[in-house]
């Protein structure tokens, strides 16, 4: 069913597809130019929010989208990085900056160890295990004496001025998305992606033909981990303050769904499509409609994407082409019999 | 080019004229730019009850300010997002205030747990934090005065004044077995533990020579008590403190009243949740509840007795702490701005902490951290209604203590 969401790189000519690139990098530069000369602390700020959901929202995308596997413990390896950049700067007072792929590695460790078991499973029993983890693991971390417990790790807010640092972190969570955008394109058109789109079609029928469907969700995984932890790593150090309750919220897992999900899941377009749409939507109302309401409204907007928009923004483009394709010759514009 | 009837030109006039007029006579106030006072509360998820009565109080206050006149003769605008109880959004809303809507003066979330995350953004502003939202003695110290409070007790205080009112029972008359439930939070940790040997429940007790025999935190998700006050019921506890925010500190309360549990000493000395419209709903698990708060409206106070009708009129039969809170700190911000006739955060800081301020929740003289000096009032819930019973000066009727 999620076949839908994939864009064939068959259809469409040479120069319509060389278009979309030229727009995507058009946006990235429009992007770095903003990063350099905007001067909107709040802009910038929301933006860099923006690239951190997306990075995520990319690496749920790898097993998630292309694999199928709905996984609502994304954020168990978030805050497992981010502690892991916190206790580092809390005894060793070594910086978040240098310490965030050690926290990336710790979080990959910990998806392989805890993906031993939970990649077995399929289907409603490992998305509930996922969510079962992630309570598990924030119970760890409010009894442990090294995580400070409930009241949790201060950082120092770096030695600039307020629109240095958002600069800076904008630039890191840009960096760090074309970074993992591009992990991501690679392991659609690689032999992987292949695999793991068969997996997500049936994964019987895919160990039967020889895909080693195991390793591959393995490897898959602790690839998602590793990206997810050193997001979870430098989040720490921008929010300066972590403790279990904020760090291991299962609303940070819900949201990389929501977002994969309105983009088009198993699709490297779709996070970079999703977690804007859904942040800056959700921005926009809490700061237009200032009571309650908002989160009503946002729901609403939610619902109705999901009923009318199936497949999200990029399978409602894919379904576009398909039909533009099917009917090449049909100019009068009246529906094919 | 566009062109305008006789009649359409007639009405435009008509209507212009009618603007200026209305414009003229307008007070003055109108004319000037508003003081931006900006902050945000938790108005939906795990906070927003005690956030909405924080936003009725606010608004309350920005009309009565504006109709003596504003402040140094400029109208009073207030922004208030929604934060949705998520320190996330919280910063990213605080950057929009400080950066976008270019706010004159920060008032604070409600909680620690969000109000935390938000100070460092603040202060990286240059700006002082209004705090009538949270209380966390360490980010107070941190922040050398900028945190401007009005909380007149923090964690490691929260059970001062229960402990003062059973150290002056008779040695046989004290409790004797104490259980105590802390929620996984960073202020009721601190009410539990306090700060480097000073204050908490921990030290409390053991000065006062109350062995403790059942000491559980439990998750802030936590709606199940049952386990927990079996333990306590187990260990023959006489005297239990449930140490949590609103709604896990309502559950364990009409968990100790199902079971069956009658300790001598039953006190919610985390969030005060028997000042809450919802803790006289309990009905009888409310009976005998011990709980702090800041002030009693037979106190005299400025505001304070104007403040508790206004309340009971929106059906509280007890004024909300937060209440209290939310508008002694709006009460220093006029009082400050007034007197240091400015803006400037450092000249505001200055002032602050040189004078003293009169609100609703006492006389406030600063100490260098920016808190005030420490007074409380233990309430005890009894025969549907609060009364205070300590400290004795205040003191509306004796305590009454539970045989078990």
């Amino acid at each position: 069913m999620f076949s839908v969401f994939l864009i064939p790189t068959s259809t469409g000519s040479r120069a319509a597809a060389a278009a979309v690139w030229a727009a995507w990098v058009a946006v990235l530069i429009g992007l770095a130019a903003y990063g350099l000369f905007g001067t909107r602390l709040f802009l910038l700020s929301t933006l860099a929010t923006v690239f951190m959901y997306a990075v995520l929202t990319q690496a749920w995308n790898l097993l998630g989208g292309y694999g199928g596997y709905l996984n609502f413990g994304l954020v168990t390896f978030f805050g497992i990085g981010a502690y892991t950049t916190g206790i580092l700067f809390q005894y060793y007072e070594l910086s978040p900056f240098l310490t965030a792929p050690v926290a990336g590695l710790v979080a990959a460790i910990a998806g392989l160890l805890i993906g031993f078991p939970t990649l077995r499973l399929r289907g409603a029993y490992f998305a509930l295990v996922t969510m079962i983890i992630t309570f598990a693991v924030q119970i760890l971390a409010l009894n442990l004496t090294i995580t400070q417990g409930a009241l949790g790790i201060y950082l120092p807010r770096l030695p600039l001025s307020p629109l240095a640092v958002e600069r800076l972190f904008y630039f890191v969570f840009l960096g760090l998305l074309v970074l993992v955008t591009a992990v991501v394109w690679a392991v659609q058109h690689s032999n992987i992606g292949g695999a793991l789109v068969a997996i997500r079609e049936d994964e019987d029928a895919a160990e039967i033909v020889g895909v080693r469907t195991v390793e591959v969700k393995w490897a898959v995984n602790a690839v998602s981990c590793f990206i997810v932890g050193v997001t979870g790593g430098l989040y720490a150090q921008r929010i300066a303050y972590i403790e279990p309750t904020g760090t291991f919220s299962f609303d940070i897992s819900l949201n990389v769904v929501l977002m994969a999900v309105i983009g088009g899941a198993g699709t490297w377009q779709g996070p970079l499509i999703g977690a804007p749409v859904v942040l800056l939507v959700a921005d926009l109302l809490r700061v237009t409609v200032t009571s309650e309401v908002n989160r009503v409204i946002f729901s609403l907007i939610v619902i109705l994407i999901a009923l009318f928009v199936p497949g999200g923004v990029m399978g409602a483009v894919s379904r576009w082409r398909r039909a533009r394709a099917a009917k090449p010759d049909d100019v009068s514009g009246s529906p094919a019999p | 080019m566009t062109t305008f009837d006789p009649t359409r030109r007639h009405a435009l006039g008509l209507a212009a004229g009618l603007a200026l007029a209305l414009g003229g006579a307008a007070p003055a106030l109108a004319q000037q730019s508003p003081i931006v006072i900006g902050g945000t509360l938790g108005l939906t998820g795990a906070y927003a009850e005690p956030s909405t009565d924080y936003k009725f109080v606010y608004d309350r206050w920005v009309e009565e300010v504006n109709k003596k006149g504003g402040l140094l003769g400029r109208p009073v605008k207030m922004v208030i997002y929604n934060d949705e109880s998520t320190p996330t959004v919280a910063q990213s809303l605080y950057n929009r205030l400080l950066d976008q809507d270019k706010v004159d003066i920060v008032i604070a979330p409600y909680t620690t747990f969000v109000g935390g995350a938000v100070v460092p953004i603040v202060m990286s502003h240059g700006k002082l934090l209004f705090n009538g939202g949270f209380v966390g003695i360490n980010i107070f110290k941190n922040n050398k005065g900028s945190i401007i409070g009005s909380f007149t007790y923090q964690e490691p205080d929260y059970t001062r004044g229960l402990f003062e009112m059973l150290g002056a029972l008779p040695a046989d008359q004290k409790p004797k077995r104490l259980a105590v439930f802390t929620s996984q939070n960073p202020f009721t940790v601190v009410v539990r533990a306090g700060i480097a040997g000073q204050g908490g429940v921990l030290n409390y007790a053991k000065a006062a020579g109350i062995p403790i025999v059942v000491d559980e935190q439990y998750p802030p998700t936590t709606s199940d008590f049952n386990g927990l006050v079996q333990k306590a019921k187990a260990a023959n506890a006489d005297m239990v403190l449930a140490l949590g925010l609103p709604n896990d500190t309502l559950n364990i309360a009409r968990s100790v009243h199902q079971q069956g549990m009658k300790p001598m000493v039953f006190c919610t000395c985390g969030s005060q949740v028997t000042t809450l419209s919802a803790w006289p709903k309990l009905g009888a698990a409310a009976e005998g509840g011990f709980g702090t708060t800041i002030s009693w409206p037979t106190q005299g106070y400025p505001g304070l007795t104007e403040l508790a009708e206004v309340f009971k009129a929106r059906g509280y039969e007890t004024l909300p702490t937060y209440a209290i809170v939310g508008y002694a700190i709006l009460q220093v911000i006029e009082q400050a701005v007034d007197g240091a006739k400015t803006l400037d955060q450092e000249k505001l800081k200055a002032y602050i902490h040189s004078n003293e301020f009169k609100t609703a929740a006492g006389t406030f003289r600063y100490q260098d951290d920016g808190t005030p000096v420490f007074s409380q009032i233990l309430l005890q819930f009894q025969n549907g209604q609060n009364q205070v019973v300590w400290p004795k000066q205040a003191q509306t009727a004796q305590p009454v203590f539970a045989k078990p």
